[in-house]
C-alpha cells in the first residue's frame, strides 16, 4: 500500500506536537515560579540579596539609584555579556552588508566604527584593570585614575561604553536596513 | 497558594506570552514571527515587573533591572531577525518560509 502523506505534512504536524510539549512544560515551570513569588505588600525573604542592595547599595557604590546601581555596578557583567551580544548583532549586519553589496557614505561607516570601538574598549579596559587590579572592570585599578571615586567612576565607564555600543549598533542595523530596502526598489 | 487579583495578572500575561511563543513557532511570516517575539518577551518583562515590591520604602531593583536588560536583549534579536528577513525577501521575493521536505527540496 502506498503511503500518502508527504514527508513535508509529517514534519509540520511533528513540529506542532513538540511545540505543544515544550508549551505544557514551560506552562507549568512558569506557573510554579508565579506561584511561589510573595503576594504584594509583604517583606519577603525571597528577595534577601535585593534587600542587601538597598541597604548597602550607595555606601558601596556611591550611586543613590538603587537601579543604576544594581545595574551598572553589581550586575556589570551582564552589560559586559550585552555589549558582546551587540558586537555580534553589529558583525551580523555587517555580513549582510557584504553579501547583499550595499554601499554606503563614509559618515554612516562611522556608526560600526563607533560600536566596534567601543566593544573594543571595554574588552581591553577590562583585561587591563584584570591584570593590574584583581577583577574584571577592577575600582582597585581604577583608584590609580580617579582616587576615592573610582567605583562609581569605573561603573559609569562600564555603562557608557555598553550603551554606546548598543546605540550605535541599532543605528547601524537601521541605516542598512533603509539602504537594503531603498537598493530593492531600485533594482525592481 | 491564595488567588488574588496579582496571581490572576500574572496567569494571563504568561498565557497571552505562551500564546505569542506557540505563534511565534508555528508562523511563517517572518515578519510576523518578529512580532510574536517581540509580544513573548515583553510578556517575560512584565512578569519579571511584576515582582517588584516596595522594600522598606524602597522598590526591589533587581526585577527593575532583569526587565531592562530582557528588553535591550530582545531588540538586539529582533534586529537580526529583521536584517534575516530583509535577506530572505531580497532572494525570494517574499516574506514567507517556504515549506520543504526533507531533501531540501520546495
Amino acid at each position: 500500500m502506498k503511503h500518502t502523506s508527504s514527508p513535508t505534512l509529517h514534519i509540520f504536524t511533528f513540529s506542532r506536537f513538540w511545540i505543544w510539549v515544550f508549551l505544557l512544560l514551560l506552562s507549568a515551570v512558569l506557573f510554579y515560579g508565579l506561584i511561589s513569588l510573595p503576594p504584594a505588600g509583604e517583606t519577603n525573604p525571597t528577595f534577601h540579596v535585593a534587600s542587601r542592595y538597598l541597604d548597602r547599595g550607595t555606601d558601596e557604590t556611591g550611586m543613590a539609584c538603587s537601579f543604576l546601581a544594581v545595574l551598572l555596578d553589581y550586575r556589570s557583567f551582564d552589560l559586559a555579556l550585552l555589549s558582546l551580544f551587540f558586537l555580534s548583532v553589529t558583525l551580523t549586519v555587517l555580513l549582510f552588508l557584504t553579501a547583499e553589496n550595499i554601499s554606503l557614505t563614509r559618515l554612516k561607516w562611522g556608526w560600526v566604527w563607533l560600536s566596534l570601538f567601543s566593544s573594543l574598549a571595554l574588552l581591553v579596559l577590562g583585561c587591563f584593570s584584570f591584570k593590574n587590579g584583581g577583577n574584571f572592570m577592577d575600582y582597585q585599578f581604577w583608584a590609580v585614575v580617579f582616587g576615592p571615586s573610582a567605583r562609581t567612576n569605573g561603573a559609569w565607564i562600564t555603562g557608557l561604553l555598553v550603551f554606546l555600543n548598543v546605540a550605535s549598533s541599532l543605528m547601524w542595523t537601521r541605516i542598512v536596513l533603509a539602504r537594503g530596502k531603498e537598493k530593492r526598489f531600485d533594482t525592481e | 497558594m491564595t488567588l488574588n487579583s496579582l496571581l490572576i495578572i500574572r496567569c494571563l500575561i504568561l498565557v497571552a506570552g505562551l500564546a505569542a511563543l506557540y505563534r511565534l513557532w508555528t508562523s511563517t511570516h517572518l515578519i510576523k514571527k518578529s512580532l510574536f517575539w517581540l509580544i513573548f518577551q515583553a510578556s517575560v518583562a512584565a512578569l519579571w515587573l511584576s515582582g517588584s515590591y516596595p522594600y522598606h520604602g524602597h522598590w526591589n531593583p533587581l526585577p527593575q533591572v532583569a526587565a531592562f536588560l530582557l528588553i535591550i536583549f530582545s531588540i538586539g534579536v529582533l534586529a537580526i531577525m529583521l536584517v534575516f528577513a530583509s535577506g530572505v525577501l531580497r532572494n525570494d521575493g517574499v516574506l514567507e518560509i517556504k515549506k520543504t521536505n526533507f531533501k531540501g527540496h520546495s
